[in-house]
């Protein structure tokens, strides 16, 4: 085989690997409020089900008051973090078998609540 | 037009212009606790902080409830500052650290939760947490860094007003009853060193 070609091939493969390590390192984490929403005043996004998660996180674009915690389905809530500033807050430490939530939840707002995107690791 | 109407108009700007200033003089000294919900510029986090200046705060290595966090938010070992060590009645530690060779500083504790902050909006990054149930077991914290200028956070729950703990640039103050929920703080003030009171807005 000509050696270009090989060296061509050994990238492909490379490159091959290198996304599937990629993949396999992200395929944990779930994205439950997506970037292309809009966030409303008081209701609660979550995760949609139970998971063991490893830790909860709110990116917002802007500043505004944003709650993340965790939450049985029905009547507790849990690891409770609520901030104006910090982006991302992280809720790093959830406690158990729980939903995951993060919701606006108080604040002056300053521009659109739109791009806010909700993750955990489980 | 002549140069005496000239000269009246221009007393006329003038007056009118010291007549703004006077009135705009009166409103901002009327009450030096002005609700500010927001810095008007906003204070990078790092250099705003002298506790990120100090080396005996740094930790060895990379403690294990750091290595919890997200992946891209795990820091580097050397740069961890640990600016709270077991304090309060929940035993509250924080690490603080600088995020790569930028003014945005990460904060992670294993009781108040964790964030990355670019600059200080206002002078105390305040956070209201719980660790376990709400309502029950530990009792709500609120805490965060704060900026050099602040000298006392005054927190507001039940009409009385307690004062938090502040060292190393990191503020925190729980509530003294373990059942309230995160909605009892009514209040929450952050005094500067000039005298300024502000009013958090929580």
């Amino acid at each position: 085989m000509n050696p270009k070609h090989l060296l061509v091939r050994a990238a492909a493969l490379a490159a091959v690997v290198v996304a599937l390590s990629a993949t396999a390192a992200s395929a944990t984490i779930q994205t439950y409020f997506g970037p292309a929403w809009t966030q409303q005043y008081g209701v609660r996004y979550d995760s949609g089900g139970y998971n063991y998660p490893n830790w909860n996180r709110a990116y917002r674009p802007l500043w505004y008051y944003e709650t993340i915690h965790y939450w049985d389905g029905c009547c507790t809530s849990w690891g409770f973090k609520r901030n104006y500033d910090e982006n991302p807050i992280v809720w790093p430490n959830p406690g158990g078998y729980a939903w995951s939530t993060c919701m606006y939840s108080d604040g002056d707002i300053q521009g659109s609540l739109d791009d806010v995107t909700c993750q955990f690791d489980a | 037009m002549s140069i005496t109407n000239l000269k009246r108009r221009n007393w006329t700007v003038l007056g009118v212009v010291a007549v703004f200033a006077a009135v705009a003089a009166v409103l901002t000294s009327r009450d030096s606790t002005a609700r500010a919900t927001a810095s008007p510029v906003p204070q990078p986090a790092l250099p705003a902080m002298a506790a990120m200046k100090n080396p005996s705060l740094f930790v060895t290595g990379v403690p294990a409830f750091l290595t919890r966090l997200p992946a891209d938010m795990v820091p580097t070992a050397g740069s961890i500052r640990k600016v709270a060590d077991r304090v309060g009645r929940s035993g509250i530690t924080m690490y603080i650290w600088q995020v790569g060779v930028t003014n945005t500083i990460c904060l992670a504790s294993p009781t108040v939760g964790a964030g990355c902050l670019d600059a200080f909006r206002r002078p105390f990054d305040v956070s209201i947490t719980d660790v376990d149930i709400v309502g029950e077991g530990d009792a709500v914290v609120v805490s965060g860094p704060v900026t050099d200028e602040v000298v006392d956070i005054e927190v507001t729950v039940g009409g009385q007003v307690g004062h938090a703990t502040i060292a190393n640039n990191f503020a925190y103050y729980e509530l003294a009853d373990a059942t309230l929920h995160p909605d009892a703080v009514e209040k929450v003030v952050a005094r500067l060193r000039d005298g300024t009171r502000f009013d958090l807005g929580v």
